[in-house]
């Protein structure tokens, strides 16, 4: 093991702001709300303006018109930065923001239009991927979960892991490494938060295996060993900031619509199944990657905290990928056989959209991923 | 899989799992014990215990099972040739 320093040095100059941990920044994962995005077209625009208008005036809203110039959905910086604002209501919410808005009906409504386009792109993209034969009304309930299993095990087995993680692993520059924690950032500072919202919205097994895992993420009643708190230490150690805002307003529209996907599932009932799906290929394809971003930030000499946050999910995804493809989605898919297409979309849902992501910053850095997950030098 | 297991619970209680292709799922148990007798504390409430004889972190599964020779290869190599 090569030796490890800790080094001091300035942030790099994409990411704005810093925590200085001396000097009273909030406590990594404090669950305080953070400032408003800085929004960046029509859509983001209009849903500032309402959450920042002034009481007893006419709150103005998102329209539908707004939303005729966007092309992809998935790409769309504004739209997936106008949909993350409206979906952060129902987590921390915004510094100097209503709280009563999380359910403002004109909000909820724009929400939904949003949500519409945004699903409709996802299938579209994941649809391929997916190709599970709907359960045929005889098929036996354990047949069913079992072809979900074997479904899941097959789209997350690449014994190669992604272009992203071979190239941190192999060649990417400190600021490269530093840029790609800003990214991961807004879904890491939220680590494992809208799976939380599946919970009571399955039963049995299913909903036993998901608190198990739930617990794990949350530390295991450790709050020193919450994922989202080991992950601001490691930005803390890098002298990044814990603060989310400065971190959404740098990030790549596939990098918010990466999260986004999360809460669309997990905040509907409907989709619990994709939810789940989702979250049985998130912690199946991870284990693998860490390891080698471990090894990259060990390559990189960056400090302990970094390592340490990869190399905890070495091991802890090990276990979550079990849990979550065979006590989870299986679990669910022998009660409810009706969710077991739900259930390997959603799984080819984070396959396809974070793939998409990694590749959007790969391209930024140049190191665009010709063969996704060639260890070609 | 009839081949003794090359770690067990160290308690009783503890309920064991295994996952075709992968690792032993481990709940409730105060640590891990190899056929000497060596032990490692379980610090989660369920842990994986590697069956593959490959992990870089035994006893706990690092996902090695699943690695090509190649990954591991890259692993390894502390000089990042």
């Amino acid at each position: 093991m090569s030796s490890r320093h800790t080094r001091q040095e300035p942030l790099s100059p994409s990411i704005p702001g810093r925590g200085n941990p001396a000097s009273g920044s909030p406590t990594p994962d404090a669950g305080i709300p953070c400032p408003l995005p800085t929004p960046c077209g029509p859509v983001s625009d209009a849903v500032v303006r309402a959450l920042t208008a002034p009481e007893l005036r006419p709150r103005p809203s998102p329209r539908p018109t707004h939303l005729e110039p966007v092309a992809d959905p998935l790409t769309d910086r504004d739209f997936q930065l106008a949909l993350w604002m409206l979906y952060e209501l129902h987590y921390r919410g915004f510094d100097g923001v209503d709280p009563e808005l999380e359910w403002d009906p004109l909000l909820l409504a724009a929400r939904a239009g949003l949500e519409r386009r945004f699903e409709q792109a996802v299938r579209e993209l994941a649809e391929p991927t997916a190709g599970f034969a709907v359960a045929a009304p005889d098929e036996q309930p354990d047949a069913v979960a079992d072809r979900v299993v074997a479904a899941l095990v097959a789209l997350t087995r690449g014994d190669d892991a992604s272009a992203m993680a071979t190239h941190l692993a192999r060649h990417a520059t400190e600021d490269q490494f530093r840029e790609y924690l800003a990214e991961r950032a807004v879904y890491h500072l939220h680590e494992s938060d809208p799976q939380s919202f599946v919970l009571p919205r399955i039963g049995g097994p299913a909903k036993a295996a998901l608190a198990e895992l739930q617990h794990d993420e949350y530390g295991g009643g450790r709050p020193q060993r919450l994922h989202a708190a080991l992950f601001g230490r490691a930005l803390e150690s890098l002298r990044m900031t814990t603060v989310l805002t400065p971190y959404v307003d740098a990030a790549e529209a596939t990098t918010l619509a990466s999260v986004n996907v999360m809460s669309l599932f997990a905040l509907h009932r409907r989709l619990r199944g994709a939810a789940l799906g989702h979250l049985a290929a998130f912690e199946a394809t991870s284990s693998v990657p860490c390891a080698l971003i471990a090894r990259g930030a060990q390559r990189l000499g960056l400090p302990e905290p970094v390592v340490d946050y990869y190399l905890e999910h070495v091991e802890a995804d090990s276990v979550h990928e079990q849990l979550a493809i065979r006590e989870i989605c299986g679990a669910l898919v022998r009660e409810q056989p009706g969710l077991a297409a739900d259930v390997v979309l959603g799984a080819a849902a984070c396959l396809s959209v974070d793939g998409l992501a990694g590749d959007v910053v790969l391209a930024r850095w140049g190191a665009g991923s010709g063969a996704p997950g060639s260890l070609a030098s | 899989m009839s081949r003794r297991p090359e770690f067990t619970p160290t308690n009783d209680d503890a309920t064991v799992q295994l996952c075709p292709g992968g690792p032993m799922l481990v709940r409730g148990a105060a640590a891990v014990q190899d056929q000497d007798g060596r032990t490692w504390p379980a610090e989660r409430a369920v842990v994986a215990v590697c069956r593959c004889t490959r992990s870089r972190r035994k006893p706990w599964c690092d996902s090695s099972h699943k690695m090509s020779r190649d990954l591991r290869a890259l692993l390894e190599d502390d000089d990042d040739g």
